[in-house]
C-alpha cells in the first residue's frame, strides 16, 4: 500500500526535523545527522533538497536566515507539533514491544 | 585519437537509470562527460571507475544562462558530499562523484520520485502535452484540406506530411505512456525500498538502436570526420549498441 504523505515520517524526515529545532543550513543538517546516529543515519544531499521544499511548502519549516548563498531554516509550530507526533508513534511502538516481552510466557 | 568527442545521446528524460549505467560505462573506457546538450561532449581521462547520478531539479530552466538561485542551492548541498555538477540544459542534473565511498545523492526513493515528477510537472509533461496537440491540430487540418482518403493518398507531399506527423506523434505518446508506467513500476518499487531501471530492456535497445543510426562522432584533433573507415572503438560502440 502507497506510504500516505507525512502521515507517518521516514527516519530522514525525522532526523532533519530534530535537527532543524535549532536554526541550520542544509549543509549543516548533512553533517548533524550521521553525527547524530552515530553514522546510522545519512541524508543524500538531493533528498534533504527535496525534502527542505516539501517541508516549506507543507508549512514545517520556515527560511530564516539567508546569508549569501547559505539558507538557514527552523522548525515552525506546526513542524514542531508533526514531530512530537511521530516520537509520540515511536514511544507507542516502544511500549507495545515491552508489554509483549512482558505478556510472553516462557517455553518448556 | 583526439581528447574531446561528441555524440548523439538517445535516452529517454525520465531514464536516469541507464543514463547512469551508460556514463560509467565510457568512463570506465576513459571518457568522461562534460556537457550534456543536443550532444554529448566527452573528456578522454585515464579510465577509472566513477560514480554517476541524474537528478532532477524543478528550479532548473533551459532558458536560464546561469544556474536560478534554488539550482545553486542544490548544487552547493551535492558538493557538499563531494559530487561534481556537469553542465547540462534543462531540468536534468548530472553529477559525479570520483570518491570510491562516494555517499549516494538520493538516499530515499519515494522522495526522489516526487522530485522528478514535480520538475517534469513543470516542463517535459506540459510541454509533451502541447506538442502533441499541435501535432494533432496539424494533422487535423491535412485531412480537413483533402475532402476524401483517396485524395490524400495521391497527393504526396500531403500524405508525406501526414505519415511523419502521425510518427512523430506516436513517438512522444511513447515517452508519455513510457513516463507514467514507469513512475507507477517506480513507486510501487520504492514503497518497497527496491531500485527500477528506467526504460525496460526493448525500449532503451530500441533508443540505442536509433542512437547508433545517427552515431555521427567528431573527433577535435585527428583529424576523423564521419564517412572515414570506423575506427576499432567505434566499431565497439556499434557491436555494444546492437548486443542484447
Amino acid at each position: 500500500m502507497p506510504r500516505a504523505k507525512f502521515q507517518t515520517l521516514t527516519e530522514q524526515m525525522f532526523y532533519v526535523l530534530l535537527c532543524l529545532r535549532t536554526e541550520r543550513c542544509g549543509t549543516d543538517i548533512l553533517d548533524r545527522v550521521p553525527a547524530m546516529t552515530a553514522g546510522r543515519v545519512t541524508v543524500g544531499s538531493g533528498t534533504l533538497y527535496n525534502l527542505l521544499e516539501q517541508f516549506l511548502d507543507q508549512g514545517w519549516i520556515e527560511e530564516t536566515k539567508v546569508q549569501g548563498r547559505r539558507h538557514s531554516y527552523r522548525l515552525t509550530p506546526d513542524g514542531e507539533a508533526a514531530l512530537q507526533k511521530e516520537y509520540g508513534r515511536i514511544c507507542a511502538q516502544a511500549e507495545d514491544y515491552r508489554r509483549s516481552l512482558r505478556e510472553e510466557v516462557p517455553h518448556g | 585519437m583526439g581528447n574531446v568527442k561528441y555524440r548523439f545521446e538517445n535516452f529517454s528524460f525520465y531514464d536516469h537509470s541507464g543514463i547512469r549505467r551508460h556514463l560509467e560505462q565510457m568512463a570506465q573506457k576513459g571518457w568522461l562527460l562534460e556537457r550534456a546538450g543536443t550532444m554529448w561532449k566527452y573528456r578522454a581521462i585515464e579510465p577509472k571507475k566513477i560514480a554517476f547520478t541524474v537528478t532532477y531539479c524543478a528550479h532548473a530552466s533551459v532558458f536560464d544562462p546561469k544556474p536560478s538561485e534554488q539550482q545553486q542551492q542544490f548544487i552547493d548541498l551535492c558538493a557538499h558530499t563531494g559530487w561534481v555538477p556537469v553542465k547540462t540544459v534543462g531540468q536534468m542534473q548530472i553529477f559525479y562523484n570520483e570518491s570510491p565511498d562516494a555517499p549516494p545523492l538520493q538516499t530515499d526513493p519515494v522522495v526522489e520520485l516526487e522530485g522528478m515528477h514535480r520538475a517534469l510537472k513543470k516542463n517535459f509533461l506540459p510541454a509533451t502535452l502541447v506538442l502533441l496537440l499541435c501535432y494533432a491540430v496539424m494533422l487535423y487540418c491535412i485531412f480537413a484540406v483533402h475532402s476524401s482518403l483517396v485524395f490524400l493518398l495521391t497527393d504526396g507531399p500531403g500524405l508525406g506530411a501526414a505519415v511523419l506527423l502521425f510518427m512523430a506523434a506516436l513517438f512522444y505518446i511513447w515517452q508519455l505512456a513510457g513516463y507514467f508506467l514507469y513512475r507507477r513500476r517506480a513507486l510501487r518499487a520504492a514503497e518497497a525500498y527496491q531500485l527500477v531501471w528506467g526504460d525496460g530492456p526493448i525500449l532503451r535497445y530500441l533508443l540505442r538502436w536509433g542512437t547508433t543510426v545517427v552515431d555521427i562522432e567528431f573527433w577535435d584533433d585527428s583529424g576523423r570526420i564521419f564517412g572515414d573507415e570506423l575506427t576499432a572503438q567505434q566499431r565497439e560502440l556499434v557491436i555494444e549498441a546492437f548486443s542484447p
